[in-house]
């Protein structure tokens, strides 16, 4: 089944949409996806994906985290609220 | 009496509710913080405005989270405390985000409102693209959520 990756803020700049499905078989770490993700991005998003962070709706991931069942997660870059 | 107010507007942030929820008469402090789309940024001379986009439930967890621990790391335990920020499109001088804190003494008060503004900006998942003179935009660096 496919990993649905919401992207956020300068991620979106390199995909058609906002939304991109990778198709790799959990359970998997975060590592594994972000890379995942990154190929399947537009050339120039290397810093920004090594940089984000994966979340489900509730939670911001570790980085040692382990990805057995979701289906949907959000990747979001560096943040600059205030 | 609620301790926390958390607002996330679309619409266009003013600071009236914030000054109106902050009056407590067993309060001597009340201290606010706007912040403001300034026209210029990082060499830029020609902004023109922002937009926010934000994570909408993980934003209202980390500004409750953020407002929770001032109030915990504070010496006045009554302290209160206001955050609203801003989504969407927003124009130079125009409000980003509007903090308020009350509390007896204004010692609490700004010891609070610093330590929430810095922590916004480094755990609120908050992003801003920064709009130019010449139609351009481009997305601003930030802090990584996960770095050590």
């Amino acid at each position: 089944m496919p990993l649905k990756i919401k992207l956020y803020g300068g991620l979106r700049q390199y995909a058609e949409d906002a939304n991109i499905e990778l198709d790799i078989q959990l359970p998997q770490n975060c590592n594994f996806i972000k890379e995942a993700l990154l190929k399947s991005l537009r050339d120039g998003a290397d810093e920004l994906v090594h940089h984000c962070a994966l979340a489900t709706d509730d939670e911001i991931l570790g980085t040692d985290a382990i990805i057995v069942s979701e289906k949907t997660l959000s990747a979001l870059p560096p943040v600059c609220g205030g | 009496m609620n301790n926390i107010q958390i607002t996330l507007d679309t619409e266009r942030l003013v600071a009236s509710p914030l000054l109106a929820w902050l009056a407590n008469d067993a309060h001597g402090a009340q201290l606010t913080f706007f912040g403001v789309v300034r026209n210029h940024n990082d060499g830029k001379e020609n902004v023109t405005g922002i937009t926010i986009e934000m994570h909408q439930t993980l934003t209202e967890k980390a500004l409750q989270k953020i407002a929770t621990e001032a109030i915990a790391q504070s010496a006045e335990k009554t302290t209160r405390i206001y955050i609203a920020h801003a989504q969407g499109y927003v124009k130079v001088g125009g409000l980003c985000i509007a903090i308020g804190v009350t509390s007896a003494h204004r010692k609490a008060a700004y010891t609070a409102s610093r330590f929430i503004i810095e922590a916004v900006k480094t755990r609120a998942t908050i992003w801003k693209k920064e709009h130019y003179d010449n139609k351009k935009s481009a997305w601003l660096a930030g802090h990584a959520l996960n770095a050590s």
